[in-house]
């Protein structure tokens, strides 16, 4: 009989223990796997990505609120600037691109960004990317061009299975219970194609419909005619970019003198996400601590099933020594048990990792309009099989040295 | 679970957000004037020479208004001499600042070109009270030496 049958035999002959080994590895493996790959993502896509925007030109209040409520579609904007202003910031030479957007609304649970109509034909959410409406990339219809039609994020219009020429008619403010514009009914014209951003969870009308439904008190009104009583609640703005496509340093210059203005502030996305990692960062540890406390507790467990086994297997092993074998395939034969153990806990700890992150990413997607992929390779991943390689070896080293030092004389004598 | 947690935080960072760096924001160097009541933060790039006047402390990422519309500085560069250099203004106007009464001064002159090192003095009226103007340049102007100070630029 070969070396692999016997290691194969005996782990068929402990197969309970060594199973319920196998999935504990397997658990532990796969939440250090989960959380890693969940955390390299969040982090890219919230800090990395930017979603197509240098800077957010906002009210004073919280730069993270501002962010999460512009880009993410959470939270609710600390309040208005002044149309005036924006101009003045527009004009700036540093600044190439500055949309103006108006939030407050909400339907169906999706927040109703009034917003400059070339966020949809001209604005990149990812370099080189601009939405798209176009049937074969997942998107229908048009933008809009008419103070009554709008347009639907992707996310959006899949949950609230919203159709070309669907009408709607937006609530006055984000929370359940909020009045509804019920006399003014948009339709639906467009729905983008999905960009895996949160730009998909939002629904999109002309800047100018924000004063003009019905609603609204006459000062808003008037804000769709004068220019000077206008108000808005921010706008994206992209600047010049330096060789290598790097953000122009100027927008530092650029951000402290808005931030000396009584109402405005200038808010770099990618300044203000990482702050927020920093806070939060324990979540991680605190996870990943779980974790690999789960996955030496496997190993620990795979230590003592092996030495239990080994003294149930004395007088096999003994045998085999009677019959040719040499210490070193007795030890061996030990160790690769624990390594293929191990290893199979790995395996299957990588494929359950990535299986919780496939149905994570779903609920992830409906809530925020992120896109998580489980084909993510994290740099976990590529450490996990030496990983457990190691754990099983060590693991497996004392059960190992104990049957090379097993005496054949001893063990093959009779018990009785 | 970090999305969930995301808005639960966000409470805490608006907080941790009122803690202003004691750094340049203009990647340029600070320098104490009087009893650190301000700073000014001067960067020289080329032919120009930017100076802004911002909070004492920490606080040097608030802009201090200065009711001048000039501020005359004699600048002692090694090997080179004596010079005389006048800051004029140059309201930041997205800060809402007007001419006579900002917190930015530039000042141009061919020889500032190659300049790397040098000390100037003047005078400035902050917050009511004329104080020595005097900057340090790379080093920064600190007289009270504090540990732990960055005056450095970005």
């Amino acid at each position: 009989m070969n070396f692999w049958r016997i290691v194969l035999r005996s782990l068929k002959h402990h197969r309970f223990s060594s199973i319920l080994t196998v999935i504990s590895i397997a658990l532990g493996i796969a939440l250090l796997v989960a959380v890693h790959s969940f955390k390299e993502q969040t982090h890219n896509t919230f800090t990395q990505v930017g979603l197509g925007v240098d800077a957010i030109l906002g009210p004073k209040g919280s730069p993270l609120q501002i962010v999460l409520n512009a880009l993410y579609h959470l939270e609710e904007m600390p309040g208005k600037i002044k149309w005036t202003y924006f101009k003045e910031v527009e004009k700036h030479p540093l600044v190439v691109r500055a949309i103006p957007f108006a939030v407050g609304h909400s339907y169906g649970g999706f927040r109703v960004n009034a917003i400059d109509r070339r966020f949809l034909t001209e604005f990149e959410y990812l370099p080189g990317k601009s939405f798209s409406f176009s049937e074969k990339d997942g998107g229908q219809g048009r933008a809009f061009s008419s103070p009554t039609e709008a347009v639907a994020g992707w996310a959006a219009a899949k949950a609230l299975h919203l159709q070309l020429g669907s009408e709607f008619s937006p609530v006055c403010g984000v929370r359940e219970g909020d009045p509804i514009h019920e006399t003014d009914k948009l339709k639906f014209v467009g729905i983008l194609a999905p960009t895996g951003t949160p730009h998909d969870r939002a629904i999109y009308i002309p800047l100018e419909t924000f004063y003009l439904l019905s609603g609204h008190p006459q000062e808003t009104r008037i804000m769709a005619v004068m220019e000077e009583h206008r108000e808005i609640s921010g706008a994206y703005i992209k600047v010049k970019r330096i060789r290598g496509g790097a953000i122009h340093p100027g927008i530092q210059d650029l951000k402290f003198a808005i931030n000396q203005s009584d109402r405005n502030q200038l808010v770099v996305p990618n300044e203000v996400m990482p702050r927020l990692f920093n806070i939060i960062g324990w979540v991680d540890r605190v996870l990943i601590a779980i974790a690999a406390i789960l996955t030496v507790l496997s190993a620990l467990f795979l230590f003592f099933s092996l030495l239990s086994a080994l003294r149930e297997r004395r007088r096999d092993l003994a045998l085999f020594r009677a019959l040719g074998a040499t210490r070193r395939t007795v030890m061996g034969l030990v160790i690769f048990e624990a390594l293929i153990i191990s290893l199979l806990g790995g395996i299957l700890g990588l494929l359950l990792g990535h299986g919780l992150i496939g149905a994570g990413a779903h609920f992830v997607k409906v809530e925020t309009g992120v896109a998580f992929t489980a084909s993510y390779l994290s740099g976990t991943d590529w450490l996990v099989l030496p990983g457990t390689a190691i754990l099983g070896l060590l693991a497996g080293l004392l059960p190992g040295i104990q049957a090379y030092r097993l005496g054949v004389l001893k063990n093959l004598s009779p018990i009785s | 679970m970090l999305i969930v947690t995301t808005w639960g935080l966000v409470g805490e960072l608006g907080v941790a957000e009122e803690h202003h760096g004691h750094k340049a924001h203009h990647g340029g160097i600070l320098n104490v004037i009087g009893k650190e009541l301000a700073h000014v933060e001067v960067l020289i790039q080329e032919d120009t020479l930017e100076a802004w006047f911002v909070g004492g402390g920490q606080d040097t990422g608030r802009s201090v208004q200065i009711k001048a519309a000039k501020i005359p500085l004699t600048i002692n560069i090694p090997s080179r001499g004596q010079k005389n250099l006048v800051l004029k203004v140059d309201p930041l106007k997205l800060a809402g600042e007007k001419m006579g009464y900002c917190s930015h001064f530039v000042a141009r002159a061919d020889w500032l070109n190659g300049v790397k090192e040098f000390e100037a003095k003047g005078s400035v009226v902050i917050k009511g009270v004329k104080e020595k103007l005097i900057i340090q340049y790379p080093a920064g102007y600190d007289p009270l030496h504090r540990h732990g100070h960055e005056h450095h630029g970005k």
